[in-house]
């Protein structure tokens, strides 16, 4: 029953009243009565009762009429009501009771069970409906306190709830909403778009709604609750969010620089003109690298630092200046700005990259040409200063004329002084306005005549005379001013430009006005003119030429001009032309040095192309005359033979000029030495063959991987251990090839290589090639070096090697272990046999001294099993007929396993004899059968084989301790469950056993193995599990001389005859043991504590016959000492040896020494008594 | 043609949420109702009085006009075995 429930009982009858109280009290129910319905009610208000049992008929009011009172008062609205009457039991009063709001009606007379039972069932509907209610309340308050807007929906669809959420989000009332039919809410499956619109009433926009789905049940039928979150704003955010992201993506895709992101030293975006900058062939190549591949070691110093820096907070770096690494190795110069902003958890890094090697190359060319440029004007200014000079003073009279209008350019001093005119009234006038210098006199013939002289030498391109005419030329005023008559003799030349056509007029005149007096004194006028006109062509002549060549270093400037232009713009060293007319060809000083020729040679067509190694010749030709002919221009890179002979790759491109009308008129082009860079081609490709080569014949696997885990090169040792074909295996992914590496240390690894950037290096085993690959893995910026060698053999040797060092260390232990617990043994053991014999009478007490002996015996095997294993028992071993000793095994074989183990023995007539213990044998035998039996719990086939091995170096050198030779293999294999891989190292381990507890010790093969070990052979085994286990035990052979091994003697007598034993131990139990024992045989017993007592002893009594003595003792002396030393006193003693365990005392090799008796501890009397008469009986 | 099923999709303007109701549907009713079917999408924003007329609260909303009892369903159509249990459909299973 949950808490005490609280019961008003209301009853006009006292003695009802009291009964029923009794009655509730009694099963534990807190009660009150009230007799009155007045009192009830204040009652009902102050205990606040669970339940009322309550009179119909009451003496103040009625039974219904406090019930409705109660009902009026919410404060005890929850309160159950049930009414009683003996009277008004009819249906009718039970339903006006009910309708008044009671839960029950109670007709009495009523029994006390049934009264109880009521009560309960009252109790239990007041529960549940106040739960009820209570739980609606919580809907309630959680519900309509929601942001979010709930519907519960109905299986129609319908709905029949919404929160005041969702008036506001549909813009509807309750009400409304209740009215319409919304639909089954679909849940979006995970991962799906769960949203919906919702669609408010009126003009109100659609709301974006995330809507989630429960199941519940509503009214006691199954509905859904949809819950519908507004995430308009957040979706305008992300919207909002998206398009700027988009916006800020798109300017950086258009950006003409390289733009990346360098999030935590990884490439997380590149703009595609970065991508092309960088010769990648798409962006995505360039995505995941580390962003230092992209620039030059040189300055990854200054990156790191300016990196570490932008990551400690937001800030725009300052412009550098650096060099890029494009993917096809070559350098880029930019201007680099990196800005660092926060991104989720991360410090991202948005770098841009402004291409500048164009401008700088560009600037340093310009400068260089400029520099040219400014040589070759200031060459032309000084020649044309020179000339200008040469010309003004030279002695004849000269005026230069424009050919179009006749404006004087240049003049000469002596026309000047023949004229009595200066310079700079005269320069730059009209040769016909200066000639007018008296306008009074002006003599308008020779005007005439002038004129005419010009336009005749315009047509005909050649000199023109002018017959000697007279001018009225002005008097200089200090030769007393006016004009004088002068005669001229005037020769008009033409001067012919580069292209052939007219440039100037060269007016040159003779003042012939004292010559001409002369003549007409002597009458030789006409010779005398001749003279003169021969000396004048010749001065003409001299001007002509000089002119050119005026003309000549203008061309040249101009030609130069062009260079620098065309070298601008193609921005390559060295430039040519070649204008088609003529086929005249111009070099820049870099041609002339490409060609390692000197200034003064004259280029033409077929000198450029002769250059060419002859192997080039017929290329260059056709490329040049297609540029020539059809404007195709051409980029090559070809090699050339310089005027030296030497050898010199170039870059050769040609592109056409044309004029307006679309005309070629010039070829011009450029070459370039690019002998450096193709050397340095020729020296990587050399380096990496060297590399290839290198890396083929290292000794270990080799396989490169780019960082997209692409293999790029596998080298042959790879392909031999890998077994994969380098053909197929490049260019896969390396996940791919070696699926079964997935998931591995090699993977974890390797992915930790490249993503940390660290060497990596690791042993592990791949099974699917059963191999032990010894691992180091090198990141580059290229990807990932793997080496990798198969050291499965050292794993081997090495696993070996720990495993026998480890069961040598548990063989020291343990020999030392058993040497004391076989002393105790022996004393436990004889005295528990003591006492046995001596309680024969003592039915009760002798089975408790034989439970000793037993314990004991079972330790003594134990230590036995030990010490086998430890090699340390004592083995005789004799040449054994191991087949014999097989087929003698049969019978208690047979016996042993079992009818359902079938027995298979193949011996092998090859087999000889082994040169091993043959009582151990057997036991190691029987061990091993056993374990093969254990293997087999349903049956199966047992097989013992036998035969002759050669065991070479190669398995010599896969274990350890085996000299190489024949050995006799006795071999037992089942066909078991075998065992598991990681469990065969182990086996041999002592206490190591898979069995159940208590079904083994866990010491059999350990024994099988200290012992075969012991003998000088190998134990080796193999197992495939549920396939089987074999067992090989490997023996040396017999040396063909050995006698085979005697059967043992038996039934002798073996009590003492008086014989006088020397008892030699130095553990006082065991000796007093020995002692009371071998007096019990009847033997006179001398004791000693260890050897120099012995020895004293000995001398003393010469009738010893036998020593029976400790090998292990304290005091100098160990027994097999002792035994010699004796042997010297007393020749014809007799020695039987005892010990806990051997030492190499009296075992050499696993074999006791010749003739050496040895008696193990601990021993049964009977074991005693037959090996003292044993040692006294020999001869 | 004999149209055995009358479904009809409102949608609030076109939206790639829009395209995906209406290629979701568009699925569901080639692959599980055989071919015979008519499906009609409106746009409430187009055409507001359809949606008020259908009392459509939110969208993507489906309407089984036919076969009778009208059904409906809201939210995420991927889901093709909710939506055939929503609308009360029995898929038309070709062996």
């Amino acid at each position: 029953m949950t808490a005490t429930a609280s019961i008003l009982v209301v009853d006009d009858n006292a003695a009802a009243l009291k009964a029923m109280l009794r009655l509730l009290a009694r099963e534990g129910y807190e009660v009150s009565g009230a007799a009155t319905g007045q009192l009830a009610l204040e009652m009902a208000r102050e205990k606040r009762p669970s339940l009322v049992l309550m009179d119909v008929v009451l003496p103040d009011r009625s039974g219904p009429e406090v019930l409705a009172a109660m009902r009026a008062e919410p404060a005890l609205d929850n309160i159950a009501v049930v009414l009683m009457s003996a009277t008004k039991t009819g249906p009718d009063s039970q339903a006006a009771g009910l309708d008044a709001g009671a839960e029950g009606f109670i007709a009495r007379p009523v029994g006390n069970e049934e009264l109880l039972a009521r009560v309960r069932l009252h109790l239990r509907q007041r529960d549940l409906t106040n739960s009820l209610r209570d739980s609606e309340a919580r809907f309630h308050s959680l519900v309509d306190g929601l942001v979010d807007a709930v519907l519960v929906v109905d299986e129609a669809g319908n709905v029949r709830y919404a929160n005041p959420a969702a008036e506001t989000m549909f813009q509807r009332s309750v009400e409304q909403l209740l009215a319409m039919p919304f639909g089954i809410p679909l849940e979006a499956r995970e991962g799906a778009d769960s949203q919906v619109v919702l669609v408010p009433r009126g003009a109100a926009a659609p709301i974006v709604a995330e809507m989630s789905v429960a199941r519940l049940s509503w009214d006691g039928k199954p509905a859904l609750l949809a819950s519908l979150r507004d995430i308009s704003e957040q979706q305008q955010a992300r919207d909002a969010l998206r398009a700027s992201e988009q916006r800020y993506r798109g300017m950086m895709e258009n950006l003409p620089d390289l733009v990346y992101i360098n999030r935590a030293d990884r490439i997380v975006y590149v703009n595609s003109a970065g991508a092309s900058m960088l010769r990648a062939d798409s962006a995505e190549e360039l995505l995941g690298r580390s962003p230092y591949e992209l620039f030059h070691p040189d300055y990854h110093e200054t990156m790191r630092a300016r990196i570490a820096r932008a990551r400690t907070r937001p800030m725009v770096s300052p412009v550098t200046e650096t060099r890029l690494v494009a993917c096809d190795g070559s350098l880029i110069d930019v201007e680099v700005i990196a800005s660092s902003y926060r991104s989720g958890e991360h410090m991202d890094i948005q770098v841009i990259c402004r291409d500048v090697s164009a401008r700088k190359r560009a600037e340093a060319e310009r400068q260089e040409l400029l520099e040219r440029e400014q040589a070759a004007r200031r060459q032309a200014d000084e020649a044309s200063h020179y000339y200008r000079s040469l010309f003004e003073s030279a002695p004849g009279c000269y005026l230069v004329l424009t050919p179009d209008d006749y404006r004087i350019v240049a003049v000469s001093e002596a026309y000047l002084r023949a004229t009595s005119t200066r310079r700079e009234d005269i320069a730059g006038r009209g040769f016909f306005e200066v000639l007018a210098v008296d306008p009074t006199q002006g003599d308008a013939e020779g005007v005439r005549n002038m004129r005419a002289s010009l336009e005749r030498v315009k047509q005909t391109g050649r000199a023109d005379v002018i017959p000697v005419q007279s001018f009225a030329v002005r008097r200089p005023d200090d030769q007393g001013g006016g004009f004088e008559d002068r005669f001229w003799s005037p020769v008009n030349s033409p001067v012919l430009g580069p292209d052939g056509r007219l440039a100037y007029i060269i007016h040159r005149i003779e003042d012939v006005t004292d010559y001409l007096d002369y003549r007409s004194e002597i009458g030789e006028a006409d010779d005398a003119r001749m003279l003169l006109r021969s000396r004048a062509e010749q001065m003409e002549a001299d001007i002509i030429l000089r002119s050119r060549e005026i003309e000549e270093t203008n061309r040249r400037l101009e030609a130069s001009e062009a260079q620098l232009r065309m070298a601008s713009r193609i921005s390559r060293l060295g430039g040519w032309t070649m204008e088609l007319p003529d086929g005249r060809m111009t070099w820049s000083d870099e041609v002339y040095e490409i060609h390692e020729l000197s200034k003064d040679f004259i280029p033409s067509v077929d000198d450029g192309i002769r250059f060419f190694a002859p192997e080039h010749q017929e290329a260059m030709r056709k490329a040049f005359e297609a540029c020539a002919r059809d404007g195709i221009p051409y980029d090559m890179e070809l090699l050339k033979i310089t005027a030296k002979g030497r050898r010199v790759w170039v870059r050769t491109m040609g592109e056409a000029v044309r004029d307006d009308a679309g005309r070629i008129v010039r070829v011009q082009g450029a070459i370039q030495d690019i002998t450096a860079r193709k050397e340095a081609e020729a020296r990587s490709e050399a380096l990496q063959n060297r590399l290839a080569a290198m890396l083929e014949r290292i000794g270990e696997g080799f396989i490169a991987l780019d960082r997209d885990w692409r293999i790029t090169y596998v080298n042959r040792e790879a392909e031999r251990m890998m077994h994969i074909e380098r053909r197929t295996a490049v260019g896969r992914s390396f996940w791919d090839v070696f699926p079964d590496a997935v998931g591995t240390r090699f993977q974890q690894e390797y992915e930790r290589a490249m993503r940390d950037d660290v060497a990596v290096s690791l042993v592990e085993y791949f099974a699917p090639l059963d191999l032990w690959a010894d691992v180091r893995a090198y990141p580059s910026d290229e990807g990932l070096a793997i080496y990798f060698r198969d050291v499965s053999r050292e794993r081997l040797l090495e696993e070996q090697a720990r495993q026998s060092r480890r069961l040598e260390s548990v063989g020291q232990l343990t020999g030392g272990v058993a040497h004391d617990f076989n002393n105790l043994l022996t004393v436990i053991l004889g005295n528990a046999e003591l006492l046995s014999e001596q309680l024969e009478a003592e039915p009760r007490l002798r089975p408790l001294a034989e439970m000793i002996s037993g314990a004991a015996q079972r330790g003594a095997e134990l230590t036995q099993s030990l010490l086998a294993f430890a090699r340390r028992q004592a083995l005789e071993p004799s040449a054994v007929d191991l087949n014999a000793l097989v087929a003698g095994m049969y019978g208690l074989l047979h016996r042993t396993l079992g009818e359902n183990i079938e027995i298979k023995f193949t011996p092998s007539v090859e087999v000889d004899r082994a040169m091993v213990d043959p009582a151990q044998l057997e036991s190691a035998l029987l061990n091993l059968c056993l374990n093969a039996r254990d293997a087999m719990p349903d049956g199966g086939r047992l097989t013992i084989e036998t035969g002759l091995r050669e065991l070479d170096g190669d398995f010599a050198n896969t274990n350890l301790d085996i000299v190489p030779g024949e050995y006799v293999m006795v071999a037992v294999s089942d066909t078991g469950t075998g065992i598991p891989q990681e469990h065969l190292s182990r086996v041999f381990e002592p206490f190591f056993t898979t069995k159940e507890k208590g079904k083994g010790t866990g010491l059999g093969l350990s024994m099988v193995y200290g012992f075969i070990k012991q003998s000088g052979g190998q134990l080796h085994i193999y197992s495939e599990p549920s396939e089987g286990t074999t067992l090989r035990m490997y023996l040396p052979q017999a040396p063909a001389t050995e006698p085979l091994a005697a059967a043992p003697v038996a039934g002798r007598p073996m009590t003492g005859g008086g014989e006088t034993i020397l008892l030699v131990e130095d553990d006082d139990m065991v000796r007093r043991y020995a002692h009371n024992q071998l007096v019990d045989l009847g033997y006179e017993v001398l004791d000693a504590a260890d050897g120099p007592e012995a020895l004293e002893v000995l001398r003393e009594r010469e009738d010893v016959d036998l020593l029976f003595t400790d090998i292990v003792m304290p005091g100098g002396i160990n027994g097999r000492q002792l035994a010699e030393a004796a042997c010297l006193l007393n020749p014809d003693l007799r020695v039987l040896y005892t010990s806990g365990y051997t030492e190499n005392a009296i075992v050499h090799h696993g074999r006791l020494d010749p003739g050496v008796q040895l008696l193990s501890k601990p021993y049964r009397r009977a074991e005693l008594a037959e090996r003292i008469r044993l040692a006294l009986d020999r001869h | 043609m004999d149209d055995e099923y009358l479904l009809r999709l409102y949608i609030a303007g076109k939206t790639p949420r829009s395209d995906r109701a209406i290629a979701e549907l568009e699925q569901l009713c080639v692959e599980e109702l055989g071919g015979r079917y008519r499906v009609e999408v409106i746009d409430i924003k187009e055409n507001p009085t359809a949606g008020k007329n259908a009392e459509i609260l939110a969208t993507p909303t489906v309407v089984k006009q036919l076969p009778l009892p009208v059904r409906r369903v809201i939210g995420d159509l991927s889901e093709t075995e909710k939506v055939l249990i929503g609308l009360d459909l029995v898929p038309v299973r070709r062996n």
